[in-house]
């Protein structure tokens, strides 16, 4: 029992993750996972250099059949990573819930904080480690060269973002919700969602702008003054493609690897092709256009920080207890229990008092009588004082007695003394007992 | 030590607690009786800060640590009613994750854990999984977690609920051993006289509410108390001796079962001889004057049945 000299402010590691790490990533499962992913990808990379042995016999190849095996591989992954990542992070901390160990976690020194960080970052990690799994795979493409060592990197910073920002869905409905099902289906319907979404609004937006332009050009009525076909200026309605992930990969391959089909190499080229007419003042030259994946990635790890904030205070069970507030609630509760007041202070005094120095039995009959007022209020019939209660126990008393009248003839005379007991409810559970022990 | 102070709770239109206050000492071993429901589990969350009060405040050496998380964990902790423990962790392996949620790491936490398995008897089961070990093991081991930051104030849910009478009397030890050190510990039970073998104080909870709360002497005495006095009188004396009752202030009932009456007597010891006496002296013959053995369950019941039943009757 040896108590902590110095306690620090704040835990030096997290335990959460701490955990996580070093016991929970002993398990085969882990292993198993990593397994069935890599031979998940494995046709693709058989194909492809079963594919380029055969052109290189037959007669040449080109680097760029490298480049497209890269572009598949990276893609797969990214599907697998979306379908995966849910089953994984939205269980996190509605599993803790099911366990009922979430409880005790609570109690201890880490807050909500640092339990939604460990449980998020211990997620964040084993995918991460699933996609580094899968970098040998990958790595074949320096046989023959074509590209870079930066840009594979580049294009590992992307994946591990897109991982971060789809495990904070995954955390976030975990510990919106205490069942791990419902969190499941929850991330994969909001992340659906939200792809969907978040890759038509740019067009949508876009195109939006363009029918308001169309209209102030041609209505010379109202708005002849305008004479230029871009009035409003909507270009960078553009960028809210950034939170897109599935934009942010196209662009971030076709950035680093690229797609071979020139202009529509990513998203600024894709944007060069229906430039003149959707976006007339971004060119190519802009920088937002050009900084689309580092943008992107800025935002979703934004996201995902903002995404763990709520989670973490969603997760706090004594959430929103502040001074001000307890004020308040503290002004409005005597209000509210009005009818509970009367029951108040026969109790404060009672109760403590009586139980140091008073005769015991007292004591007792003090707070059952404090408990029968008390009854009254709870219940909420509010024109319910000791009285009834005493009068409805008479009849209870009385019937005990014809009870007793049968073995004795002289209880009759207890008749006159059972009024004293009725004054007293306490008096009734010993009478019914008294009952039954002589039938 | 522990200051409770008009707590309310309200879950839908009922009251878990209504102006629940309560007081124990530091190094109390205090017994929280109610029956189920009646707001104990409530309490005790509301004092580890795991749930929010609707209002009323808990102070802990003088301080409402209820907002300051890291400053109550260090003061208290909680066992539950359930284990929570993880699967495929070993007891070890167990105790060291809950150091470190604490702030204790490597060697500091393997002599930790070390110690505290060896408080709770669970030294030989160090590698066994948490899961393999029986209900009573585990209830140790939970308790020895409790025990990780050595808290000043430990809150037991049920501790004995479902154990066979060695696991509880092996648990009864360890928390007697535990309270000589100085801790201030919190058991709620629903079974009064479990908890009175053990406990210095009790404090009983009904519908959200401290009906009683003394030491575990005046518990008794108040039980004893609680018991009719049987008196055996001539039966050609049996009116008289109604009559002289009558105008005793102490007697609220009398029933008579052949020679021998049945007297609920609420006066102390004092009163009791004075009552005797009167008998006595009006000339009554008094065959025999005995208190009847008072159990607390009887006393449980008699404080917890009396207001509760009637008044869902009459609602």
């Amino acid at each position: 029992m040896s108590k902590a000299e110095t306690k620090p402010k704040k835990n030096k590691r997290n335990a959460v993750l701490y955990k996580e790490m070093t016991v929970d990533m002993k398990k085969p499962k882990i292993m198993i996972i990593m397994l069935l992913i890599n031979l998940f990808i494995l046709p693709i990379t058989l194909g492809f250099f079963l594919g380029i042995a055969i052109a290189v016999f037959n007669n040449a190849c080109s680097y760029r059949v490298l480049a497209w095996y890269l572009i598949a591989m990276v893609y797969t992954e990214f599907f697998i990573l979306l379908l995966i990542t849910p089953a994984i992070t939205a269980g996190s901390v509605s599993l803790e819930k099911e366990r009922q160990t979430l409880d005790v976690l609570l109690t201890t020194r880490m807050t909500t904080w640092e339990i939604i960080k460990g449980k998020y970052s211990s997620s964040v990690l084993f995918l991460s480690l699933m996609v580094l799994s899968t970098f040998p795979l990958l790595a074949l493409v320096f046989i023959y060269g074509g590209i870079s060592l930066l840009q594979l990197f580049y294009v590992g910073v992307m994946m591990f973002v897109l991982i971060a920002f789809v495990s904070s869905f995954g955390v976030f409905f975990s510990s919106l919700t205490k069942n791990t099902i419902v969190s499941v289906i929850l991330t994969y319907i909001v992340l659906m969602l939200y792809i969907s979404v978040t890759i038509a609004m740019p067009f949508t937006l876009l195109g939006i702008v363009k029918s308001l332009n169309d209209y102030l050009y041609y209505d010379t009525t109202y708005f002849s003054n305008i004479i230029t076909k871009d009035f409003i200026n909507g270009d960078f309605l553009v960028m809210t493609g950034t939170f897109n992930p599935l934009l942010m990969l196209f662009d971030c391959i076709g950035h680093t690897i690229g797609y071979d089909f020139s202009d529509l190499g990513s998203v600024k080229g894709m944007i060069t092709i229906c430039g003149t007419d959707i976006m007339p003042h971004f060119t190519d030259k802009n920088i937002m256009v050009n900084l689309w994946t580092p943008i992107s990635m800025i935002e979703m790890l934004l996201f995902t920080f903002i995404n763990l904030r709520i989670s973490a205070f969603f997760l706090n069970p004594v959430k929103g207890r502040n001074k001000s507030e307890k004020k308040a609630v503290a002004a409005k509760k005597p209000a509210n229990t009005a009818s509970s007041a009367s029951a108040e202070p026969v109790v404060a005094e009672s109760t403590p008092a009586a139980s140091v120095n008073d005769v015991p039995i007292n004591t007792v009959n003090a707070a059952a009588e404090s408990a029968n007022a008390a009854s009254t209020v709870t219940e909420t019939v509010p024109s319910t004082p000791a009285e009834p209660v005493a009068a409805e126990s008479t009849p209870a008393v009385n019937e005990s007695t014809p009870v007793v009248n049968e073995s004795t003839p002289i209880v009759n005379e207890s008749a006159p003394i059972t009024p004293v007991a009725a004054e007293n409810v306490n008096a009734t559970p010993v009478a019914n007992e008294n009952a039954g022990t002589e039938n | 030590m522990i200051e409770i102070k008009h707590l309310y709770k309200k879950y839908g239109r009922f009251y878990a607690l209504n102006d629940f206050s309560l007081n124990v000492q530091q190094g109390e071993l205090f017994g929280f009786v109610g029956s189920n429901g009646a707001g104990k589990t409530t309490t005790m969350r509301i004092c580890v800060g795991l749930l929010k009060a609707d209002h009323g405040e808990v102070i802990i050496d003088g301080k409402n640590l209820l907002s300051d998380h890291r400053a109550l964990a260090d003061k208290v902790s909680y066992v539950p009613d359930y284990f929570g423990v993880y699967k495929s962790l070993s007891a070890w392996e167990y105790l060291h994750f809950f150091a470190s949620a604490y702030g204790i790491y490597d060697e500091e936490a393997d002599k930790l854990s070390e110690e505290l398995l060896e408080l709770v008897n669970l030294s030989d089961k160090k590698d066994t999984d948490v899961n393999g070990l029986s209900r009573g093991m585990k209830q140790r081991l939970c308790l020895a977690r409790g025990l990780v930051h050595n808290p000043d104030i430990l809150f037991l849910d049920e501790p004995a609920s479902g154990l066979d009478p060695k696991a509880r009397y092996e648990l009864k030890e360890i928390l007697k051993n535990l309270s000589s050190m100085g801790k201030t510990i919190i058991i709620s039970s629903h079974i009064l006289p479990e908890l009175a073998e053990m406990c210095t104080s009790v404090g009983i909870i009904d519908r959200g509410h401290l009906v009683l709360q003394g030491s575990i002497e005046e518990i008794h005495r108040a039980a004893a108390m609680s018991s009719p006095i049987n008196v055996t009188v001539n039966e050609n004396q049996i009116d008289q001796v109604f009559d002289i009752l009558q105008t005793n202030p102490f007697v609220q009932k009398v029933t008579a079962q052949g020679s021998i009456l049945k007297i609920v007597f609420t006066g102390n010891k004092e009163e009791e001889g004075q009552m005797l006496s009167s008998l006595i002296a009006n000339g009554i013959t008094v065959n025999s004057f005995y208190r009847e053995e008072g159990s607390l369950e009887n006393l449980f019941m008699q404080i917890v049945t009396a207001g509760p039943e009637k008044g869902k009757r009459r609602a």
